[in-house]
């Protein structure tokens, strides 16, 4: 990344530009500006969680200019997009050649700036699935040591309940803290089919911290890592336990 | 070492640019060196102090993130646009003269170009949206209050100016246009 032998410019390719909804899938074009995904009605209404974190990434300058793609690309472990990504199950679009291939995100984020990209491919469009607005509830949040520096820890929840209030869909995952998005499944799993309450939501995240992958590095030790992702979690929840009307 | 060089064109300032670059050249190098918009700084050259800010299609933009090749075909605006004429300041310039919004100079033309940004796209700006507008430009001298109260008087100044034009034409004819 350092020093490429070749850098090519892709920033002006029509073709990878773009919102649209394509079925029951958001399909954003790699080479969509940052700013264009925050301020996008498509997003907000069809991917509110993507909507939640765009204000967080770095600084409207760089949003001016940085894209979904490159995010993706460089997939830095304290990133939002590929959070977001991690979280829904997204698919992240690549084209080699004139053939085109779909890697789910937990297959295509592998380390701290790796991913499976093969070499000589192309990122073409992160494809976000839709789920149902009615009773869906979004929540983020992320720490720093400014705000716009690198998240220290962050964590991401998208929740469905049905009418009365049961938990039908849930996707939680934090970042930052391990060499990629972590989804914890073993909450999502006690959580399902449970009254949304934060009595349950509290059960449920008993020991979370051990189910944290976390390294320790110059801002935050291993146990601080794994103690803030887990308390974002359930300040998360508890953020969208008090906004969703159901 | 072989080199490419690329023929672009940008308007710069309002003036049309037609030069011969590297490909390699950043946005910044190419205003101060080429150019002499010695006005636009050079903090970080990795985008994380906000001294390089320019207005790129109006939007504020890190001009040592960007190469000169990619400003193809866009209008570019350095703090040496911000100024009327070369006796008067504009009216966020005045703002930053009557509340103190500098000291060594070094962060100013960024911080102008990124007050300028805002209220474009919102003239009146509450202090949490100011902050959040210049949060990605470093000071070391001022603390940022002052910049802060520099930008909220230029708003009050657009508003007012604004409000003055609405009541002229209330006025001139009895109807709000």
């Amino acid at each position: 990344m350092a020093r490429p032998s070749v850098l090519i410019d892709i920033s002006e390719i029509e073709e990878l530009k773009g919102i649209t909804e394509v079925g029951d899938q958001l399909r954003i074009g790699a080479v969509t500006k940052q700013i264009e995904v925050e301020q996008s009605r498509l997003v907000a209404e069809h991917c509110p969680l993507l909507a939640k974190v765009m204000p967080w990434i770095g600084h409207r300058p760089t949003r001016a200019r940085g894209t979904i793609g490159g995010s993706l690309a460089t997939a830095d472990p304290a990133a939002e997009i590929p959070l977001v990504s991690g979280v829904l199950e997204a698919e992240i679009e690549i084209c080699m050649g004139s053939e085109f291939q779909r890697i789910r995100a937990a297959d295509f984020f592998l380390g701290p700036l790796q991913t499976s990209l093969p070499e000589g491919a192309c990122i073409t469009a992160l494809l976000l699935p839709i789920w149902k607005t009615e009773n869906l509830g979004t929540g983020f949040r992320e720490v720093s040591i400014r705000q716009s520096d690198f998240a220290i820890a962050s964590a991401a929840v998208q929740i469905h309940c049905d009418n009365h209030r049961r938990i039908t869909k849930i996707a939680i995952g934090v970042g930052a803290v391990g060499d990629y998005p972590q989804r914890i499944t073993s909450v999502e799993k006690s959580l399902v089919g449970q009254i949304f309450n934060l009595a349950n939501i509290t059960e449920a995240l008993n020991g979370v911290e051990s189910e944290i992958e976390a390294n320790g590095h110059m801002h935050a030790s291993e146990g601080f890592s794994r103690r803030a992702a887990a308390r974002l979690l359930y300040q998360v929840l508890e953020d969208i336990c008090r906004e969703l009307i159901v | 070492m072989t080199t490419y060089p690329k023929s672009v064109s940008i308007d710069v300032n309002g003036r049309k640019v037609s030069r011969s670059v590297e490909p390699r050249t950043s946005l910044l190098d190419f205003l101060r060196d080429e150019l002499h918009l010695t006005g636009v700084h050079c903090g970080c050259e990795h985008g994380v102090c906000g001294a390089c800010t320019v207005l790129v299609n109006g939007d504020a933009v890190r001009s040592c993130l960007m190469l000169t090749v990619q400003a193809e075909g866009k209008q570019i605006e350095t703090i040496e646009c911000e100024a009327p004429s070369h006796s008067e300041l504009s009216f966020i310039q005045d703002a930053f003269w009557e509340k103190h919004g500098l000291q060594c100079g070094f962060c100013t033309p960024a911080m102008i170009l990124t007050a300028r940004a805002l209220l474009n796209r919102n003239s009146s700006p509450n202090r949490a949206e100011i902050r959040e507008a210049i949060s990605g430009n470093l000071c070391r001298c001022t603390g940022y209050l002052q910049i802060i109260e520099s930008i909220e008087l230029a708003a009050e100044w657009l508003a007012q100016s604004n409000r003055g034009r609405v009541e002229a034409e209330e006025s001139s004819d009895g109807e709000v246009l």
